[in-house]
């Protein structure tokens, strides 16, 4: 299999880590769709350079945040990127407004989190254990489980205040 | 929390948003990534301050009294300057690893290079103010006007002008204090 379709496979198998980095880092649908490609786009420049004995999905998290933190400073979109739909309407697939709306809540006190913060949630929620974690962050382990309990709490306080 | 996260998962999981073609198109020369073409706007601003730069210096012979000379110099040089500062701070932004740094190495980075940013930003909003108070009188003496003789030019017109851009700067200045607050802060909670 040649690079190029090493890279695609990569990316197809992971797009939903793609996308779900571009919904916590940006607030509009223009923003998204162009930090996504901006991510594929380092991932692939770097894909020569990723080492195999680590773990695919640590290199993809470390690409695709570190990317997400460079993009925050570019307010205005300055390439032609190309179109597409990353409307997360579109994900709606079974109509269930109560489910809907607890996600768009969830989304919504994620985004007003700082840049650590929205890391590492990210990780926990994606199921990574926190030695995972403290090795994509660059925390101690002991860290990640305190600012964790931390994070849980300030989303509780924020989603009750807002009930 | 964790389950509403899953159950996005889920449905973004079932979905596929991206096929061969569009990946390629991504990786493919004719996509320039965003973090490279940044800073056009910077490029054009100092383009236009080296062309004004130039356009004094061509006519610094038509200024005959040594004050506006010595002010035509001073703006020269602050036209030089001012794209030098604005460049210097857009260059440190550009240049983190993005593909080895640890995420919080590259917030620690971002987070000083976004200070150091501001803080030249903020430089550069005093300079431009000064450069905006010389160079009326500069450019009335190549064109060989006396700005004594314009009505109200030092009652009204120049008083006006002065308490415009001190209240602006002064509005700009806090803003961007505000901003390095916040910064030190979360750089204090890494």
């Amino acid at each position: 299999m040649d690079k190029k379709s090493r890279f695609t496979k990569v990316i197809k198998e992971n797009e939903g880590l793609l996308f779900k980095v571009a919904i916590l880092y940006t607030h509009s649908i223009q923003d998204r769709e162009d930090l996504y490609q901006e991510v594929v786009y380092q991932l692939w420049k770097s894909f020569d350079t990723f080492n195999e004995q680590s773990k695919l999905s640590t290199w993809m998290y470390r690409v695709a945040m570190n990317t997400a933190i460079y993009n925050l400073k570019i307010s205005k979109r300055l390439v032609n990127t190309i179109p597409i739909d990353l409307e997360t309407e579109r994900f709606a697939e079974v109509v269930d407004k109560t489910e809907e709306e607890k996600i768009k809540i969830l989304n919504e006190h994620i985004q007003t989190l700082n840049l650590l913060e929205k890391g590492i949630i990210l990780l926990y929620l994606e199921g990574k254990n926190h030695q995972e974690i403290a090795s994509i962050i660059g925390i101690t382990t002991s860290n990640v489980g305190t600012k964790i309990s931390r994070i849980k709490e300030k989303l509780k306080s924020k989603i009750i205040k807002k009930q | 929390m964790k389950s509403n996260w899953d159950e996005m998962s889920k449905r973004i999981e079932k979905q596929e948003i991206l096929n061969n073609h569009l990946i390629e198109k991504m990786t493919h020369q004719k996509y320039k990534s965003k973090l490279e073409k940044i800073g056009n706007s910077e490029y054009i601003g100092s383009l236009t301050c080296y062309l004004a730069a130039t356009y004094l210096i061509i006519n610094f012979t038509k200024i005959e009294e040594f004050i506006f000379q010595l002010l035509c110099i001073i703006t020269i040089l602050l036209l030089f300057t001012l794209p030098i500062i604005s460049l210097k701070s857009l260059r440190g932004m550009k240049n983190i690893s993005i593909h080895t740094a640890k995420y919080s190495e590259t917030i620690k980075t971002f987070m000083h290079r976004k200070m150091k940013f501001y803080k030249l930003q903020r430089i550069n909003m005093i300079l431009a103010f000064l450069l905006l108070i010389i160079l009326l009188p500069v450019l009335a003496s190549i064109y060989g006007k006396d700005i004594n003789s314009i009505t109200n030019f030092w009652t009204i017109i120049v008083p006006v002008f002065i308490a415009f851009f001190a209240s602006f700067s002064f509005i700009t200045w806090r803003y961007y204090s505000k901003i390095l607050k916040n910064l030190e802060k979360e750089l204090r909670d890494l």
